[in-house]
């Protein structure tokens, strides 16, 4: 345990890194965001698509992304250097991107809340929140959500150049082709069945916590398929 | 060696460190520390952050031998690593090799970019601090010479293979250089087999198998035949050379 803690602390040694990336991002996407619809207000105008969470979210979950792809094309060679092992290096990363997804998540509840508290600071309409995912937990059921959709995405970014590593530009982008081939013939096979209604009446049945579930089940795979590709990768 | 240091499959052979198999080998790999040439660091990274890294990493790192040779080697700590020259990148690989206290350190080419100076200076921190906490170092190197005052065990790999593994001192002792008139050293040399021959007038030098006896180096001072030491590259040249020609001899036959 003590060597997964140093090779997640190898990744935070930076004043840039995966935690700090929300804390600087989100406050700095919320600032434009309000000052957009402070703006739009004024001038008796609504935000286009009438929702206002995707830029905060698009540009907090964007920046984590691209930091895990990131270690993923920096950290680990670093941590491969110093003699940890692939495992080591894998929990190291597993164990920071959680810590900076949970952040993610109770950044976005601890938010909601003061929304709540100051009507989201006179204007009305919250930045953030999403009714939908608010029940049966509130807030901190939309945070966990957050946390695991970022997590999910996060192992996807560190999957990415890993690939590129092990497997070179060609046969990569093959692999990514035949996981888009997957999906859209996942998609054909559901439109000939006519089963789209029920796929959409099992999303609409999905809470909060339900998705946490979903979500974190994804991340699990992602993580599987992160060990898959980092134990046979080049280490420089 | 990476191999060795658990960092890439075998896809021959087998290879164990302290007993063990190394890859994904946690009781082993805190052991190993392996600076390459082009060692690979997070992006953004300062000096100050590898070396708290590579202070995690290694159970034996030594703060205050670190500190000292990021004074000596004048490593800009606050300096972002991809912003430095490559010069400092390999005073930065070379500070984490010797700071680490690894049981088992390897280096491969570690001075790249360093100027002689600093190179003179690495050589020295290595061997004072092997002298203090004797350990295993393994140094790759293709400046033998420079290095050749350093090691106790050479192994000569080329195009994989082992061409030569013996100790240092047993190697120098394989070989002498004569210098004198042609008929002189022909004598001195007796029937030992001849590795370089040059020849200015009268005068040659030879670079001959087998050291000297007692009575043989006598002999020749009386002659006025000059006896030198073979420097460790010249040597390894040399021998190498007569190994690939044997080889290339049999497997033309």
């Amino acid at each position: 345990m003590k060597r997964i803690i140093a090779a997640a602390r190898l990744h935070l040694l930076p004043k840039s890194n995966v935690i700090t990336m929300t804390l600087m991002v989100l406050p700095i996407a919320y600032i434009i965001q309000l000052g957009i619809v402070s703006r739009l207000q004024l001038q008796n105008e609504q935000m286009p698509g009438g929702g206002n969470v995707g830029g905060v979210y698009g540009a907090v979950i964007g920046a984590l992304v691209v930091t895990a792809a990131m270690a993923g094309a920096y950290g680990v060679p670093h941590a491969l250097s110093l003699s940890y092992s692939r495992r080591v290096t894998l929990a190291g990363l597993v164990l920071v991107f959680a810590a900076s997804s949970l952040t993610a998540g109770a950044l976005v509840a601890a938010v909601i809340g003061l929304e709540q508290l100051t009507d989201t600071f006179g204007t009305g309409q919250s930045m953030l929140a999403i009714p939908d995912l608010m029940e049966p937990a509130g807030a901190w059921g939309l945070g966990l959500v957050i946390a695991a959709t970022t997590m999910f995405l996060m192992m996807n970014g560190l999957l990415a150049p890993m690939l590129y590593r092990r497997l070179g530009t060609a046969r990569m982008l093959i692999v990514y082709g035949l996981a888009a081939v997957v999906l859209l013939v996942g998609g054909a096979g559901i439109t000939a069945a006519g089963g789209w209604g029920a796929v959409f009446s099992w999303v609409v049945e999905q809470n909060a916590l339900t998705w946490t579930g979903w979500l974190t089940l994804g991340a699990l795979v992602m993580t599987g398929a992160n060990w898959l590709v980092i134990r046979r990768i080049p280490a420089a | 060696m990476s191999i060795a240091t658990g960092q890439e499959y075998a896809t021959a052979g087998e290879v164990r460190i302290f007993g063990e198999h190394p890859h994904e080998n946690e009781g082993i790999l805190p052991k190993i520390c392996f600076i390459r040439e082009s060692q690979q660091y997070l992006d953004d990274i300062r000096a100050v952050h590898a070396f708290r890294a590579a202070a995690d990493a290694f159970p034996r790192w030594d703060w205050d031998l670190a500190e000292r040779l990021i004074h000596e080697f004048q490593v800009p700590e606050k300096t972002k690593i991809k912003k430095m020259s490559h010069g400092q990148r390999s005073a930065v690989g070379v500070i984490t090799g010797i700071a680490s206290r690894a049981e088992l350190t390897l280096f491969d080419e570690p001075y790249v970019g360093l100027d002689p100076v600093a190179r003179s200076q690495f050589y020295r921190a290595l061997l004072e601090d092997y002298t203090e906490h004797p350990r295993t170092i393994v140094v790759s190197s293709h400046l033998i010479d420079e290095i050749a005052h350093l090691i106790e065990n050479v192994v000569l790999i080329d195009h994989g293979q082992v061409m030569l593994h013996e100790a240092a001192d047993d190697i120098r002792e394989r070989a002498v250089t004569l210098v004198g008139r042609d008929d002189a050293v022909a004598l001195i040399a007796g029937d030992r087999e001849v590795l370089t021959r040059e020849e200015m007038g009268r005068t040659v030098r030879v670079t001959v198998e087998r050291a000297l006896s007692d009575a043989e180096r006598r002999r020749a001072a009386e002659l006025d035949v000059d006896v030198l030491p073979v420097g460790l590259q010249d040597l390894v040249v040399h021998l190498t050379t007569r190994e690939q020609t044997s080889s290339g001899k049999e497997n033309g036959a």
